[in-house]
């Protein structure tokens, strides 16, 4: 099964991030995002991808998770591995690879990385959540508390 | 850290699908813009969107169960089932109902009085009852709409008919977002004809709907209903079963085939039933063959494999026969699981000699069945009385009215 690939020598697409590092990627890791799929039928031959909107860190990151996602291994363990890498790392990287994601068009890297961030916010009080995720509240004393008093069991 | 931690909207809300309701409830405080999100209507049908794929990847979406029990006070309960595991956890409606302090129940009256609830659908997270005073007079039966994870009730009068009026369909009009809920009753002039009532729960009002030329439908015991669109099947005579099907959107009725080898061996309605098959809608046949020394029974399996654009099945596939059983076995298909195992009730008949009837139900035990292996598993006992596939959702009763 894993004959054929050896054999040959593997296609790379080379990716420029938006501070200007080069990488060079295999074709079938690569093509795991849409976004650069689309890119590759508009420019022509071996020309560079530009990725103005990820930076070099995220994207070594978003590489590494795509090639990963192309080794024969069983992708729940490759998954699981992932997924304890984002529940750990820093709330920064967390994000910014959501951000990489959603533009890249990688759906299993971007649906594993909310993930990551619902089970953050599963059980937190609306103060923990604010307080976790920089958000200001905005809303009244007597807005929150009409709120509140609506679903009173949901505080229990 | 940095103030960037606030992703865009689409973002936000693809993560915030993910959370169980509760979670989004106790959100709805956290500030306007999550208030806001969580309460559009995009985000609600999202949010239940999520939540049924989330149980269907883990293979473990539970079916809402009534079991009818002799508890004092309600003649009824319900719960959560795992066919997938096994477990069962219970739902309590007395206290939803009494938090709705405008309900007709608890209004004047104490909602601890006995009566007895049976449901009659689940769609989108809400659940249809059907509740019924203890008293004789019949003034205080009503419907009501359930939202177990948002603990929202809602009560609903009969329409303003004479007859016995029974709940034959539940469904969600996606163009309007508006769920309704299908009634019939009968008049006899003097050949009975059926006539049928809509229930919208946007103009909370009951509409005729005239009377279609259609055989007799019933409330199947588990979900029939896909897309909008609610099917039943019918023997209108002997040696000739028909589909028929309700779109909740266009509010007609449509008659189609049953597969030419079900529609010819089919003899009473008993024998045949629709219900949901993994993503599509199934016919489940029940017929007779002979045996060794006895006669046994085949439940045989058509899918839907083609549907037209108002929901009529265009094409069928059979996919596989159960059995047969051994001599003396009614093999019954309680319900399905959304990976493909068939719920399976085996119903040992015996005749009664004191009565001199045939068919008397002497034991009756469930199994799993796995039409890819063939295996059966032995289930147990539910005595369920009705399986609907149940996910979370937040969808509003009266509250909060959902817009299109």
């Amino acid at each position: 099964m894993a004959s054929s690939s050896t054999s040959e020598q593997k296609k790379k697409i080379r990716l420029k991030s938006a501070d200007n590092e080069l990488f060079d990627v295999d074709e079938d890791a690569a093509l795991q995002s849409e976004t650069i799929k689309n890119l590759l039928q508009e420019i022509s031959g071996d020309q560079i991808v530009p990725l103005p909107n990820v930076t070099s860190k995220i994207l070594a990151k978003v590489i590494e998770y795509c090639s990963n996602m192309c080794e024969l291994d069983p992708i729940i363990s490759v998954n699981k591995q992932w997924e304890s890498f984002f529940k750990n790392c820093d709330q920064d990287t967390l994000f910014d690879t959501i951000l990489a994601a959603n533009y890249l068009s990688i759906k299993s890297l971007l649906d594993l990385t909310c993930k990551c961030v619902a089970d953050m916010m599963k059980g937190k009080t609306p103060e923990e959540i604010r307080e976790k995720f920089h958000i200001v509240n905005d809303l009244t004393s007597e807005e929150e508390a009409k709120i509140r008093a609506e679903i009173s069991w949901a505080f229990e | 850290m940095e103030e960037n931690c606030i992703l865009p909207d689409d973002l936000l809300q693809h993560i915030l699908s993910r959370l169980p309701v509760r979670d989004l409830l106790r959100g709805r405080c956290v500030s306007k813009d999550w208030c806001a999100l969580i309460d559009s209507p995009s985000f609600i049908r999202k949010h239940y969107q999520v939540q049924t794929s989330i149980c269907k990847a883990d293979g473990n979406m539970p079916h809402f169960v009534n079991q009818v029990g002799q508890k004092l006070g309600r003649v009824v309960s319900f719960h959560l089932l795992s066919i997938h595991q096994g477990d069962v956890s219970t739902l309590d409606l007395d206290e939803d109902i009494a938090r709705d302090s405008n309900d007709m129940l608890s209004c004047g009256h104490d909602y601890d009085e006995q009566y007895f609830a049976s449901c009659n659908g689940c769609v989108n997270g809400v659940i249809l009852l059907t509740l019924k005073d203890n008293d004789r007079d019949r003034k205080r039966d009503c419907f009501g709409l359930w939202n177990p994870a948002t603990r929202e009730f809602k009560s609903l009068a009969y329409p303003n008919v004479r007859n016995c009026f029974e709940v034959v369909g539940f469904g969600f009009d996606v163009l309007s977002s508006d769920f309704k809920i299908l009634g019939a009753y009968e008049i006899f002039n003097p050949e009975p004809v059926t006539y049928y009532e809509v229930y919208s729960l946007r103009t909370s009002a009951w509409k005729p709907l005239g009377a279609p030329p259609i055989g007799r439908i019933t409330l199947p015991v588990t979900d029939a209903y896909l897309n909008g669109v609610f099917y039943w099947s019918t023997v209108p005579e002997y040696g000739s079963g028909r589909l028929v099907s309700f779109n909740f959107s266009s509010e007609i009725f449509k008659e189609s085939d049953i597969p030419e080898d079900a529609k010819s061996r089919v003899r009473y309605d008993f024998e045949i039933m629709i219900a949901l098959y993994k993503e599509s809608i199934a016919l489940f046949m029940s017929h007779e063959v002979q045996g060794k020394a006895a006669i046994c029974k085949n439940v045989d399996v058509w899918v839907v494999t083609g549907f037209d654009d108002c929901g009529i099945p265009l094409s069928w596939q059979h996919l596989f026969t159960v059995g047969p059983t051994p001599a003396n076995f009614r093999l019954d298909v309680l319900t399905t699981r959304v990976d493909g195992d068939l719920l399976l009730v085996y119903v040992y008949e015996g005749t009664d000699n004191s009565h001199n009837t045939h068919h008397v139900e002497l034991d009756r035990e469930e199994y799993l069945y796995n039409p890819s292996t063939a295996e059966f598993k032995y289930f147990g006992i539910g005595n369920w009385a009705t399986y609907y596939r149940y996910a979370e959702s937040l969808f509003p009763l009266s509250r909060r009215l959902i817009q299109s």
